[in-house]
């Protein structure tokens, strides 16, 4: 580490006098040109490693051990991290979920479904006691008659202003998009088109309230972003997966994009999903798609 | 024969159904996919605990607040973040200094936050650090540290801030970055006009010029520390250059006419303008280091307010051509002109976003002004504000926010006054700019190498 510090002071030093020796000593009417050079302080290693760190399963560990980012190692070295951690049962591993429900297509809330699922601890898989996600309740019934989400303006025609109000006002979006939903599922057998289009409409309404966009990016009814989602049976992400890692790599703007959608799952996260229907929803591609609040 | 038609038919029918699921094969396991369409979600700026810097000693600690004070400033004034009462956090400095407590900041509902270090050197200078976590992921995702000199710990705020403001959203910040513009006093009929710079929060201001000649239209190098403006030499106006690090002005070039309505192009080499001569004006560049003059429009119309794509191949302008002053757009050596404005009303000042996106302009029709911004081919028109007198909109570097000045009318005793705004290209988050006195034409520097 003093190696490295006195590795950084040096090549400092010497680029400043090069500098110096190059453009000749400033002589400015005011100090405010000078040059201020920034020093990464996260290694590479360190990001990679944060990266790949698997999200865990439902059963949580304890916290305190689990991560230090922090990473400038001589704190590192004093990281005990009193963390209180919050007292909560440790949850029981999450149903096996191959075992789950009998593909029996009635929509009709069963007492003995929502007995077990109340039974189910509440895997958070991080602890997160977040304001903004409605606590998990055993949810049977379709998220879709209870409106609890929080109520966010609809944005839809003032995504982007203009005070003359005659022309070129975004167009009304048609409504939801879940309208279009059979052809957005695919054929499965055993499943109704009724009992996915529920769900796609549970999902798109949760995700309303959690997705936060930024309609003056660059092109920004172009940034369309797919991420594909595994979710446990409390409704909780196992997984989040952006598609296009290429772009992500590529293209600022999508990253940007991408990560507000990644976000925005995990803000939602757990989902309010019905377990007896878990088979529908483990396994998502949500597409985050803004064309519709630009009317375009 | 009939089983080999049978086995022919059969062939061919799984041949269907394998072509069949090929085409409606989806992306994935169908078993195991729904694919959700989300197409609704919501506007709000990102809440963000932007917490004191921490020092180890009381000195240490001052710079440390003032920095993340100015950085919280910065992002709040950008309209896309809400930085988070400090009373509201809930871990405390020394424990966030070992590492955050992620559970802690989410309660608040931070999605981003922001922690950082300052220390005074042995040596004089100023050493800050800051990291950029991401509350959800629970990921650092920036890390930088900077030295500088103590006096230059605003600009060392701003350039964090425009780190942190790159990487949430993609985009290059504007915060390290100064606007000149027109400062004015006295009474309508002498009104006193100096060029003058600040910061673009409006601190550090100063005066560049006396006021003894009229200033007008200042336009910022992209590339260099220089101003072009409009000055007087006797009653004639003339284009002149303004050099902020020596403090220099010349007269740009020795024209018959009047020069006007300068701009630079990209690369800072060379100056657009347009040049007045019996009644008709036209527009001309000048290569700065060679003088070479190159006339780029000829028509007996008035041809003005020139400004180039970032890329430099083409130019937008101003003309009455067609009748009424419209908006037109031609290559860069003044062929291909096209007209990209058919509204009832009045163009004028139409300046190409830095981002290329756009042509922000100034609009006049049924007796108001307006700002608005339409894409390069005339599409997409929207206006963003309007008013009595709205006029001189210049991007910030990123080409996400305008700047623009607004004008009152008189009042009883004929006083107006002028002040300076900013404006999301959204239409949102319109603010004053405070300057000590009144303000026309600003013109937004490039971010500070």
């Amino acid at each position: 580490m003093v190696m490295r510090n006195a590795a950084i002071y040096s090549g400092v030093m010497h680029l400043g006098i090069l500098t110096a020796l190059v453009l000749g000593l400033p002589s400015f009417i005011e100090p405010l040109n000078e040059t201020i050079v920034p020093f990464d302080i996260v290694t590479p290693e360190d990001l990679e490693a944060e990266k790949a760190k698997p999200k865990p399963e439902p059963p949580p560990e304890p916290k305190a051990e689990e991560k230090a980012p922090e990473p400038e190692p001589e704190e590192q070295k004093a990281e005990v991290e009193p963390e209180p951690a919050p007292p909560k049962p440790e949850p029981a591993p999450a149903p096996e979920p191959e075992a789950k429900p009998e593909p029996e297509p009635e929509p009709v809330p069963e007492p003995k479904a929502k007995v077990e699922e109340k039974a189910e601890p509440l895997p958070e898989p991080k602890a997160k006691p977040t304001p903004p996600v409605p606590t998990r309740r055993p949810e049977v019934k379709m998220a879709k008659p209870e409106k609890k989400e929080k109520p966010k303006p609809d944005q839809l025609t003032s995504i982007l202003r203009n005070v003359e109000k005659l022309k070129d006002q975004p167009k009304p979006a048609t409504e939801d998009k879940a309208a279009k939903a059979p052809e957005q599922g695919q054929a499965r057998p055993q499943v109704s088109a009724f009992e996915q289009n529920e769900m796609i409409q549970a999902i798109q309404q949760q995700l309303r309230a959690c997705w936060r966009l930024d309609p003056g990016a660059r092109e920004a009814e172009d940034l369309i972003v797919e991420i594909r989602v595994m979710l446990n049976p409390d409704g909780s992400v196992r997984q989040a997966q952006i598609l296009d890692g290429v772009r992500m790599g590529r293209d600022a703007y999508f990253r940007s994009a991408a990560e507000n959608a990644k976000r925005a799952i995990d803000v939602c996260s757990p989902f309010k999903l019905p377990l007896r229907k878990y088979d529908i929803w483990r396994e998502l591609t949500l597409r985050f798609n803004p064309r519709e609040m630009f009317g375009t | 024969m009939m089983p080999l038609q049978a086995a022919r038919g059969l062939c061919r029918s799984l041949f269907a159904v394998a072509a069949l699921s090929m085409v409606w094969a989806p992306p994935y396991d169908a078993r195991a996919e729904l694919v959700v369409d989300i197409t609704r979600g919501f506007v709000e700026p990102l809440p963000i605990a932007v917490t004191d810097f921490q020092g180890d000693n009381p000195d240490d600690a001052r710079f440390g607040k003032d920095i993340a004070g100015v950085i919280s400033a910065d992002l709040a004034r950008s309209g896309l973040f809400r930085p988070i009462e400090k009373g509201a956090f809930i871990q405390d400095a020394a424990t966030l200094r070992v590492a955050p407590r992620f559970g802690d900041w989410r309660l608040i509902n931070a999605q981003a936050l922001i922690s950082g270090a300052t220390q005074l050197q042995p040596d004089g200078r100023l050493r800050v650090e800051f990291r950029l976590w991401d509350v959800y992921a629970e990921t650092q995702i920036t890390g930088l540290a900077y030295f500088t000199t103590p006096a230059n710990w605003r600009r060392v705020a701003h350039i964090i801030a425009d780190a942190i403001y790159k990487r949430l959203t993609g985009e290059d910040g504007y915060f390290d970055t100064r606007i000149v513009y027109i400062a004015e006093s006295g009474p309508q009929n002498r009104r006193v006009k100096r060029l003058s710079i600040m910061d673009q929060d409006g601190e550090n201001h100063r005066f560049l010029t006396d006021g003894s000649s009229l200033v007008l239209t200042p336009r910022f190098s992209p590339s260099t520390q220089e101003i072009t403006y409009l000055s007087y030499v006797g009653d004639t106006p003339r284009v002149y250059l303004f050099n902020l690090n020596t403090g220099q002005q010349e007269v740009l070039g020795n024209f018959p006419g009047m020069t006007f309505a300068p701009r630079f192009s990209p690369d800072g080499n060379s100056v657009i303008m347009s040049l007045a001569r019996q009644g008709n004006s036209e527009i001309y560049s000048m290569d700065l280091r060679t003088r070479k003059i190159e006339r780029l429009t000829n028509n007996p119309a008035i041809d003005t307010s020139p400004s180039y794509s970032p890329d430099g191949k083409e130019i937008v302008f101003n003309s009455d051509r067609g009748g009424a002053q419209q908006i037109y757009v031609m290559s860069a050596d003044g062929s291909n002109v096209r007209r990209i404005t058919f509204s009832p009303g009045r163009y004028a000042t139409p300046v190409w976003s830095p981002r290329g996106d756009l042509i922000a302009f100034t609009r006049i029709y049924s007796g108001e002004f307006y700002i608005g911004v339409m894409r390069p081919d005339g599409s997409g028109e929207r206006m963003l504000t309007k008013g009595f007198l709205v006029e001189g909109p210049t991007w910030a570097p990123n080409g996400r926010v305008l700047s623009f000045y607004r004008q009152s009318p008189a009042d009883a005793r004929g006083g107006v006054t002028s002040k300076l705004y900013t404006i999301d290209l959204t239409g949102f988050n319109e603010r004053e700019i405070v300057t000590p006195i009144d303000g026309s034409d600003p013109a937004w520097s490039p971010l500070i190498p």
